[in-house]
């Protein structure tokens, strides 16, 4: 028995065929133009999950990157304030410890302190983008305010609470970085300042006001060196934000190239597959076109 | 041995050859219709020494026939089942589509970090009502998707069996059609095709085993051995939507439900999908709707005892407290409806909490969401590669079972120059012995 071939078969196979080569043809050059796989789910062996979570795990990198970023501005501006404060308090104690008591104007050492007081004041009034920097958490009071009491002595008070403010740093890590006005250092500070303001200077003898002077003098120094333990404590914070940052910006290029590794394609790869098939695609073309044109009917 | 013998021998020669003739022009205008067998004379020699078409014989194989039907059931199971996969999981995308769940809880989560950046800033709070809002569309779309499939499946469902109850009746009436018919007759041949051709469609539905008689009536039954036709009779198949139940008859064959069930064909593929993806699917959406819904509500309370997230009537939603499109307000993400300082940001923190809590067998949340949607893709994938397989198989079986009965063009030209030369020769013969006898007439 002659065993023959269905021509119905024999063309249906070729079209099956370029159908099957024309989809492989269009997947490699989706890849080749994407760099990423047609179907990571049927072509990363089980490790698209990992893919997925390292997408959420980059996208929540990259939003910590941009808060602490914020951050790390909105500390660099306390640590300025605090430098002014610093600033104004040498000014004052400058003043202060200079000179001869004899030669000193005593009027002038309590306009300084009033002017210095109203320069701390209105430092650590300062606000980063609309909340207060130095009131605790309640960031929406301006956390010093200067009045009288009722005996006409100027009085500075603290508004804010005792709350240190915090922030996440990234999923495990919180910050807590809050600055408040009324700290130890800057609390005394402005205490001791007052106490010039309010003090009848005029009504001292010369050792009284030189006892007073010393007082004032040690009472600001250690004040300074509070103030200084409060900006180291700042720079600290700063530090673990800037290393934080650089740490995640490093993250971002590991997340990006790990998902790489289970989404993407071998560019070469899939240029030498496209090319490959393209070939291939061709010659079966060529055969379909020289099969349908060789029949028994062109000979008889 | 005569003269006139040999006039009938040639006559006899003349019309098997016109059968033959004819044969071979059925067989090249069939050449392309699929399912066709080739169908050639079977030739005898008379007791007078001429020839006769003794029967007229189909080409088949009936092991490749069986083996075919049976990819084809396989076949169309998986496709059904990939086919309803797809339609769902398309809409999870791949990972850089950005378009699945895991996407859209990543924007909720990188929204309450950079609310948790400055927890009284009104745009950051709004930024993270809205991020909710996406999270609770996307999952409440693919519920939707998920129905309005499961709407499709009972449909089909019910297209199916009534296209079957057609094809096991054309059955019923070609046996019928086969009894009358005798064996081996050129009419019988023609049935047998377009049996053939009804069990294939048959196939389709439903994986099939069958017995021929001698006489050529078949006998149709399940793959789970449920007689669909004997003889001339249907047992009629009937679908309860409510119940779910599949029934031939009176006898339950439930895909997947029955001791009598069958495994193959797109009904098989469409009650695999009713009974077994869709449920299962439904299942994990609605336990990451409930973790979102219990995570926000343990570990931020906002002012009622609902969380971020709550679920009515089966839709997820966010807190209409918190969501000011209701009339709620977002400063609650902050106060968490307390008497907070606005820069206290423990609520926000809390919230951010949720996303590292452990669920189940997985580490946090964000894991629960991403093994959910790959393992659903996966299971896709799965289908996708069974598909290819089978296919491929199915192919060359078929190609198999088409090449041994099928028509080659060229072939038939060759019968075809056989046969017009023996026609010629058989008329020659007429002619040389009708001259033969009027000569002997003219001698007399």
């Amino acid at each position: 028995m002659i065993r023959t071939i269905s021509t119905y078969q024999q063309t249906d196979t070729l079209r099956q065929l370029i159908s099957r080569q024309k989809q492989q043809l269009d997947q490699a050059t989706k890849e080749l133009a994407t760099g990423l796989k047609q179907d990571v789910f049927a072509n990363s062996g089980g490790s698209a999950s990992k893919s997925l979570q390292l997408r959420a795990a980059m996208s929540a990198n990259d939003a910590y990157l941009v808060s602490n970023g914020r951050l790390a501005s909105k500390l660099s501006v306390a640590a300025d304030v605090l430098g002014e404060v610093q600033n104004a308090a040498s000014e004052f104690l400058t003043l202060a410890a200079a000179g001869d008591i004899a030669a000193m104007n005593r009027d002038t050492l309590k306009l300084s302190a009033r002017d210095a007081i109203d320069r701390i004041v209105a430092q650590l009034n300062a606000a980063y983008d609309g909340e207060s920097l130095f009131a605790g958490t309640s960031t929406n009071k301006t956390p010093l305010s200067i009045g009288t009491d009722e005996a006409g002595q100027l009085t500075v008070t603290y508004l804010g609470d005792g709350k240190d403010m915090t922030a996440r740093l990234d999923d495990t890590t919180e910050l807590s970085y809050g600055i408040r006005a009324n700290e130890p250092g800057i609390a005394s500070l402005l205490t001791k300042l007052s106490h010039v303001v309010n003090a009848d200077l005029d009504a001292m003898d010369h050792a009284g006001f030189n006892a007073f002077r010393d007082d004032l003098v040690a009472a600001l120094g250690q004040s300074t060196i509070d103030i200084t333990a409060i900006q180291a404590e700042l720079g600290n914070a700063q530090a673990r934000v800037s290393s934080k940052i650089s740490a995640q910006e490093e993250m971002t290029k590991i997340f990006s190239n790990a998902i790489l590794d289970i989404e993407g394609v071998d560019a070469e790869e899939a240029a030498v597959r496209l090319e490959g098939l393209s070939v291939q695609l061709q010659s079966t073309y060529e055969v379909t076109a020289r099969m349908s044109q060789l029949s028994f009917l062109n000979f008889i | 041995m005569s003269l006139s013998s040999a006039i009938g021998a040639a006559k006899s020669g003349l019309t098997t050859t016109s059968i033959q003739a004819e044969l071979v022009a059925r067989n090249i205008a069939n050449a392309s219709t699929s399912g066709y067998t080739r169908k050639s004379a079977n030739l005898m020699t008379t007791a007078g020494g001429g020839v006769y078409v003794a029967t007229i014989d189909r080409q088949v194989d009936s092991m490749l026939n069986r083996l075919d039907r049976a990819n084809i059931s396989k076949l169309a199971a998986l496709e059904t089942v990939a086919d309803g996969m797809k339609a769902y999981t398309d809409f999870l995308g791949q990972p850089d589509d950005e378009t699945s769940p895991v996407a859209s809880l990543a924007s909720l989560k990188e929204a309450l970090i950079t609310l948790s950046g400055g927890v009284s800033d009104r745009s950051a709070q709004l930024a993270v009502i809205s991020a909710a809002r996406n999270m609770a569309s996307n999952l409440n779309s693919l519920s939707d998707t998920l129905s309005s499939i499961g709407g499709e499946v009972e449909m089909n469902i019910r297209y199916d069996v009534a296209e079957l109850n057609t094809a096991l009746y054309d059955i019923a009436a070609l046996n019928k059609k086969i009894t009358a018919g005798g064996a081996g007759s050129d009419l019988v041949s023609q049935y047998q095709d377009q049996m053939d051709q009804l069990l294939q469609t048959v196939a389709g539905y439903v994986d099939i085993q069958t017995v021929t008689d001698n006489q050529g009536i078949v006998t149709v039954l399940t793959g789970g051995g449920v007689e669909l036709v004997s003889a001339s009779s249907v047992h009629d198949v009937t679908y309860d939507p409510g119940t779910g139940r599949l029934r031939a008859g009176q006898n339950d064959m439930t895909p997947g439900n029955s001791s009598r069930s069958f495994t193959a064909g797109s009904l098989a593929g469409l009650f695999e999908l009713r009974n077994g993806t869709l449920p299962s699917w439904n299942g994990e959406l609605q336990g990451i709707k409930d973790a979102l819904v219990d995570g926000f509500a343990q570990a931020a309370p906002l002012g009622n005892d609902a969380g971020l997230f709550i679920e009515a009537a089966g839709k997820l939603a966010v807190n209409p407290a918190v969501d000011p499109s209701a009339g709620g307000d977002a400063g609650l993400l902050q106060s968490g409806g307390g008497d907070l300082a606005p820069g206290d940001g423990s609520i926000v923190n809390a919230m951010l909490g949720v996303f590292s809590t452990p669920q189940g067998g997985s580490a946090s949340l964000t894991e629960m969401v991403a093994t959910i949607v790959a393992g659903q893709q996966q299971l896709r994938a799965d289908k996708d590669a069974a598909v290819t397989l089978t296919s491929t198989t199915a192919a060359t079986i078929s190609a198999s079972r088409e090449n041994l009965q099928g028509v080659n063009v060229d072939d038939e030209l060759q019968r075809l120059l056989l046969v017009e030369q023996s026609y010629a020769a058989n008329a020659k013969v007429l002619s040389s012995v009708t001259e033969m006898l009027d000569s002997l007439l003219q001698a007399v």
